[in-house]
């Protein structure tokens, strides 16, 4: 099956912004390397789980497909449903933005405080002129409230957002994406900031959009817990790099990567045998304007051998698609 | 709500009960007071009124020649205030633009036009006002806006700086997700969040404003023919109302350059603490 979207060698820099004095030096000018030649796919209905520590990039990456980055900050190829995002004069395809919407991850930060909810959610509408009409505008933004699990949906229309709860907030921005209805979600950290009883009900709203509605999502977390619940599959990102790719039991259950595994071992569980053995990481991760040389994880790795230091590591298909990044299968 | 919880502050505020109350009367006294008493500053005095304290006729008493004094503090309020208002409307419609569009563009734009802005905060206002009302001539649009483009610079830095803070929230970049322009953001994301800093600002400029005006007038730049408070206080001084004790001609429109003035840093300062919550009352 025709895959969604595909991302070809993605990568992005930012440039660091000299000061005067290094300037004068002549010091050479610094990039911080946030996404080094990414390749991923994300199929129709399906959610692909980003898992990775703050800074490995995936909200960046996130970004690369919302097109949220300066233009020449991004380098690589993006392929939606076949097409090219960019025609050969650099126009981004028109009607993009009505495919593919973004949640944030901070409900209380991500509304305008000064705009009721039904200008919020309608807001998507009248940026791409779908409708004129306040009755036409109306009806989308209430059948839109309703999917997100808002109602009766006419109440809410009135408010403003500070009178909403955080579950209920982040409800309205899932509506303010559905209104549109996209075709991918990218869903940027949705549930880090609500509280753990409201979290299942914002998952069990992006499960039932796909089941329902057939929408994508490319769910960015740091919780590989989360991921395991929700995703189909898994994507795990360092440093910029995807280090493990594939089905989502077939990494969770066998993870080939030492990072996949520390990740792993760090979950939660409720019982650990005495003798058992943890993978657990150590220091920080390193700085994206230096990366290291070879394998970029190899600073940090417990198992990194002399090799994992000047190349870096080849991709492995392990079978069924599961794609692994390192040297210690060799 | 949000609307009457700012009245509420407002009017719970003393400064701001106190300045509201001063800026209410005036209004009255602008808008009513010179149709009732018609003066017309051509028309002089008999020789037995000039410079005649206050009586039952006149009740500030007369000038150098023999015109009532109240009416010409009437008269001039609406002058005084319909330039102090319309030079602030000027200051503002420019200050905004200018940190708008500075903040938010970024990069050289906002680096030449914060410099410009810089020049203007630099420059020595009065001789500047003074050069360009008097390469205009003296009359009251003239002083409108001679005055407008002098007092935009400390604005467009307090909105530059808003925009800053505002520009990075996640609703703007969710707009920026969905596809929205540049100016749906500035219209619908940033304006509507700096405006209540604006409104606050609007009000202290007005009252710098004003003072202005008085200033200009005093110094000889107004318009004679529509005299406003500072014009009077001009002629005061020219006829030695100071040397001769004549306190009624000079006291009465300083007073009320000072009430006025008063009354817009008052308020001012009640918004400032309305829209500013560092400054809030616990």
């Amino acid at each position: 099956m025709e895959p969604l979207i595909q991302l070809k060698n993605i990568r992005v820099k930012f440039p660091v912004k000299r000061g005067f004095a290094s300037m004068i030096a002549g010091q050479e000018k610094k990039v911080v390397h946030a996404v080094n030649g990414i390749n991923l796919e994300i199929g129709k209905s399906e959610i692909m789980a980003l898992v990775g520590e703050s800074g490995s990039g995936k909200t960046t990456l996130g970004k690369v497909i919302t097109v949220l980055h300066p233009k020449d900050a991004v380098a690589g190829e993006i392929v939606f449903l076949g097409e090219s995002l960019w025609d050969e004069k650099g126009k981004l395809k028109s009607g993009y933005h009505q495919e593919v919407c973004m949640i944030f991850q901070d409900p209380y930060q991500s509304l305008n405080p000064k705009h009721k909810i039904e200008k919020i959610v309608s807001e998507p509408l009248v940026v791409n002129k779908i409708s004129k009409s306040k009755a036409v505008l109306r009806v989308r933004v209430i059948q839109a409230l309703e999917d997100a699990g808002l109602v009766p949906a006419v109440d809410f229309l009135d408010r403003y957002p500070h009178e909403l709860s955080g579950g209920q907030r982040q409800r309205v921005v899932v509506a303010s994406a559905l209104v549109m209805s996209p075709k991918l979600i990218v869903a940027d950290e949705p549930v880090s900031m609500l509280d753990v009883s409201i979290r299942s009900e914002i998952l069990k709203l992006l499960l039932k959009l796909r089941d329902e509605k057939g929408i994508s999502c490319l769910f960015i977390t740091h919780d590989i817990s989360l991921a395991w619940a929700i995703s189909d599959k898994i994507g795990v990102m360092y440093l910029g790099t995807m280090l493990e790719y594939g089905d989502t039991e077939s990494v969770i259950q066998n993870p080939q990567n030492p990072y996949t595994r520390a990740l792993i071992d760090i979950m939660p569980k409720m019982r650990v045998r005495k003798n058992e053995k943890r993978m657990l990481l150590k220091g920080e991760t390193p700085n994206p304007i230096e990366l290291p040389e070879g394998c970029v994880f190899h600073p940090r790795c417990p198992l990194a051998m002399a090799c994992c230091k000047a190349t870096k590591p080849p991709s492995r298909d392990v079978g069924n698609g599961h794609i692994n990044v390192c040297h210690l299968l060799e | 709500m949000e609307k009457n919880h700012f009245l509420k502050v407002f009017i719970n505020n003393k400064m701001g009960k106190v300045g509201l109350f001063i800026f209410v009367a005036f209004i009255l006294i602008a808008t009513i007071g010179p149709v009732i008493v018609n003066y017309d500053p051509q028309v002089f005095g008999e020789k037995a009124d000039v410079l005649q304290p206050p009586s039952r006729a006149h009740l500030l008493g007369t000038d150098d020649l023999g015109r009532d004094v109240l009416k010409a503090i009437i008269a001039g309020s609406r002058v005084s205030l319909i330039v102090g208002i319309l030079a602030t409307c000027i200051s503002m419609v420019i200050g905004t633009s200018v940190g708008i569009l500075s903040g938010y563009a970024g990069g050289q734009v906002d680096n030449v036009l914060m410099r410009l802005t810089d020049i203007f905060l630099v420059l020595p206002w009065l001789p500047l006002m003074l050069v360009l009302a008097a390469l205009l001539g003296a009359s009251i649009w003239n002083i409108i806006f001679v005055i407008g483009i002098t007092g935009w610079a400390g604005t467009a830095r307090i909105v530059r700086a808003q925009t800053l803070s505002e520009k990075e929230r996640q609703y703007v970049e969710r707009a920026r997700s969905i596809g929205a322009s540049d100016l749906h953001i500035i219209w619908h994301h940033i304006f509507p969040n700096v405006f209540p800093l604006i409104f606050a600002n609007t009000i202290l400029v007005t009252a710098v404003s004003i003072l202005s005006e008085t200033t200009l007038s005093f110094l000889g730049m107004g318009d004679v023919t529509r005299p406003s408070w500072g014009t009077t206080l001009h002629f005061a001084f020219e006829s030695g109302a100071l040397s001769n004790k004549a306190y009624w001609y000079f006291l009465p429109p300083g007073l009320c350059v000072l009430m006025l003035v008063l009354s817009f840093t008052l308020m001012g300062f009640a918004l400032d603490e309305i829209v500013n919550p560092k400054l809030r009352e616990r």
